[in-house]
């Protein structure tokens, strides 16, 4: 079911967390995350959604940025996951593997 | 749309909200990458200009209230700032009534200086007003520049609202 289109409320609370893993990944730009994002199945998400998300993980020192020079055209911005970012990470993974391990107990009749 | 107007117009519309300046810069050259990278069209990739610009002014932590974005710029420019610019407008008038006023009895016997006060009394009160203006004006302007993250140079607009290219 990777061609499904999640339903946007789903995305608006979790794909935070997943650009947060593909950072952790290692230094990468907005439009390899949307590659990545692309690759793992959460389908094409637009840079409209993408960067407000960067901004905000950005504004809570999460991620660190720099601008680098590319090719060619006006560069790229490459993000770095934080000490911070990595602890928040970790934090956030366990409570999500709680979290789903209850709603799939919950739901595994149903399915 | 090209890359270029959604640019300006995105530009414009984060400055009406009041996103500092720094921040503006970022979130232009994040659009000006993007689309340079992908080849969308920036409107397809980021939505409605005001749209987005609200977005990012929220998540810059400036509120964005519902009817903040209803109107003209021009319009939007002085909501709530009616009074001071009715008010200047009437005090740039009087300064100008005195300075020519008091130049015209000063070249040309036959007028007479506004409420009998000497030419030069009345010259020398419609400058003071005028510098006085300035001054405070000057104060009300706190520059707040747009800087390009790659630059670090300020971004420059031409009279007609379009990106100057480096």
């Amino acid at each position: 079911m990777t061609e499904t289109t999640w339903p946007t409320s789903w995305l608006k609370g979790f794909l935070e967390l997943a650009v947060l893993a593909i950072i952790a990944e290692g230094e990468t730009y907005g439009y390899e995350i949307t590659s990545q994002l692309e690759a793992n199945g959460f389908g094409a998400i637009k840079g409209g959604t993408l960067y407000p998300i960067l901004g905000r993980l950005e504004e809570a020192n999460l991620v660190d940025t720099q601008w680098r020079a590319g090719d060619s055209g006006p560069g790229r911005k490459y993000y770095l996951l934080t000490p911070d970012g990595g602890a928040e990470l970790r934090s956030r993974a366990e409570t999500w593997r709680a979290f789903s391990t209850n709603l799939t107990a919950l739901l595994k009749d149903h399915s | 749309m090209n890359a270029t107007s959604y640019v300006d117009d995105l530009a414009l519309e984060l400055r009406l909200l009041d996103v500092p300046g720094t921040k503006i810069g970022e979130i232009l050259a994040e659009v000006q990458a993007h689309v340079a990278e992908t080849g969308e069209d920036p409107r397809e990739a980021f939505g409605p200009v005001k749209d987005y610009a609200a977005e990012r002014a929220r998540a810059a932590g400036t509120a964005v209230g519902p009817d903040d974005q209803k109107g003209s710029g021009f319009a939007r420019l002085f909501r709530g700032h009616w009074l001071m610019a009715i008010g200047g407008f009437l005090y740039t008038a009087l300064a100008a009534f005195f300075l020519i006023n008091g130049v015209l009895a000063l070249l040309w016997d036959k007028t007479e200086p506004p409420f009998g006060i000497p030419p030069w009394a009345s010259i020398a009160l419609g400058v003071i007003l005028f510098a006085a203006w300035s001054v405070s004006f000057m104060r009300l302007v706190k520059k707040d520049r747009i800087i390009d993250p790659r630059t670090g140079r300020e971004v420059q607009w031409d009279a007609k609202g379009r990106m100057k290219p480096e």
